[in-house]
């Protein structure tokens, strides 16, 4: 009789001598890189603030930025959904974004990313969805659609869109952001948006 | 943190560390050299980016285990919409002190597994990992991880046989 730990044990085999030094060079360029789309996201989290008055950039604090380069689905006929409900921690969506899964969720925030992105860290926003739960005054460009309103700015590619809670829902905006060039436009957020559904366990983000 | 602590922290865990990491990408791989080592050099750089929070929450290599399996199970979607077979390839197996072969039937046996029932194996039975630690790491409930166990261990007492008996395991 073998035991299977062995087995595997056997199996997994030798390992030639270690080279520290490689890893650590991959590591500096990979957190050079991390640090110079932090200074991208921090302007977007700053044009952002002007908007919504959040701040989004706390997300991308230290050590917690995109890990590796942003390797996305060029977008070719925009986006289409699915006809099946999507769960994001306490936030639902009516439909499902093609090709885009939930990469993380927190009472506070949920983000979707394309299906396969390089960068799976789900503190990383570059070339994702955001969705956060907002307390501060509304303000941009006023759009109205299936009987909501829902407020419109646009700044360094990205865009955001913010609606207040429907009655019964945690009180504050449910905001979205997303990058212009991955297929979304204006009007397929607002369809998105508007069939988003914000939990009890939604809990407003700090500003 | 400042740079040069940074540096001297991690190189110390990837001198301590890397070999385990290594053996345990050969084994989620089924032997598949190059992707294995794509997989560790995958996870080390994510927890050099990370090493502050790493270093934070005090327990790196579960860190990195969990960092493994997960680029393990994403390269192997990313490989399923190519429309590839991973356990296909023609493997670039390592120069091991594998003389009688076991350690490459073993590798066979791994690779007619779906990716995530050899997570489980390798989680469960390589590292000894509990049932809720191994649901943790792949993000399911236990109740899969048991049935994708016995499903895994149903297969490989098939595929080593006979040459080949396992100890029976549950």
């Amino acid at each position: 009789m073998n035991d299977l730990n062995a087995l595997l044990d056997r199996a997994a085999g030798p390992v030639a001598p270690i080279d520290a030094h490689a890893d650590l060079t991959r590591g500096h360029r990979a957190l050079s890189r991390t640090r110079r789309r932090r200074s991208a996201v921090g302007l977007l989290g700053v044009a952002a603030a002007g908007v919504a008055g959040i701040g989004i950039v706390r997300y991308a604090g230290p050590d917690e930025g995109p890990q590796q380069a942003v390797e996305r689905p060029v977008p070719d006929a925009g986006i289409s959904f699915l006809a099946q409900p999507m769960e994001a921690g306490p936030y639902t969506f009516d439909a499902t974004p093609e090709g885009w899964e939930v990469q993380g969720a927190t009472p506070s925030a949920v983000t979707i990313a394309p299906i396969g992105i390089a960068d799976q860290n789900p503190d990383s926003f570059v070339g994702k969805l955001v969705i956060l739960l907002d307390g501060n005054p509304l303000s941009g460009e006023q759009v109205e659609r299936d009987g909501r309103t829902f407020w419109v700015h646009g700044s360094s590619g990205y865009t955001t869109i913010a609606t207040p809670t429907l009655p019964g829902e945690p009180a504050g905006n449910v905001l979205i952001q997303f990058p212009n060039d991955t297929g979304w436009t204006r009007d397929t957020m607002l369809e998105f948006l508007a069939g988003v559904h914000v939990g009890s366990g939604a809990e407003q983000g700090v500003g | 943190m400042r740079t040069s602590d940074r540096d001297a922290e991690f190189v110390e865990f990837v001198t301590a560390q890397r070999a385990a990491l290594v053996r345990m990408a050969r084994l989620l791989t089924a032997g598949d050299e190059a992707m294995a080592e794509d997989l560790v050099q995958t996870t080390l750089t994510r927890l050099y980016v990370h090493w502050g929070r790493v270093r934070r929450a005090g327990n790196p290599v579960g860190y990195a285990r969990t960092s493994l399996t997960h680029a393990f199970v994403d390269e192997q979607r990313r490989a399923h919409r190519r429309h590839e077979t991973p356990t296909d390839l023609v493997r670039d197996r390592a120069a091991t002190a594998d003389e009688d072969g076991l350690g490459q039937t073993v590798l066979a046996a791994l690779a007619g597994l779906a990716p995530r029932q050899r997570a489980v194996v390798v989680l469960r039975h390589w590292l000894d990992l509990d049932t809720a630690e191994t649901a943790r790491i792949l993000s399911c409930s236990t109740g899969t991880v048991k049935s994708q166990n016995a499903k895994a261990l149903a297969h490989l007492r098939t595929a080593l046989a006979p040459a080949i008996s396992v100890e029976e395991l549950t």
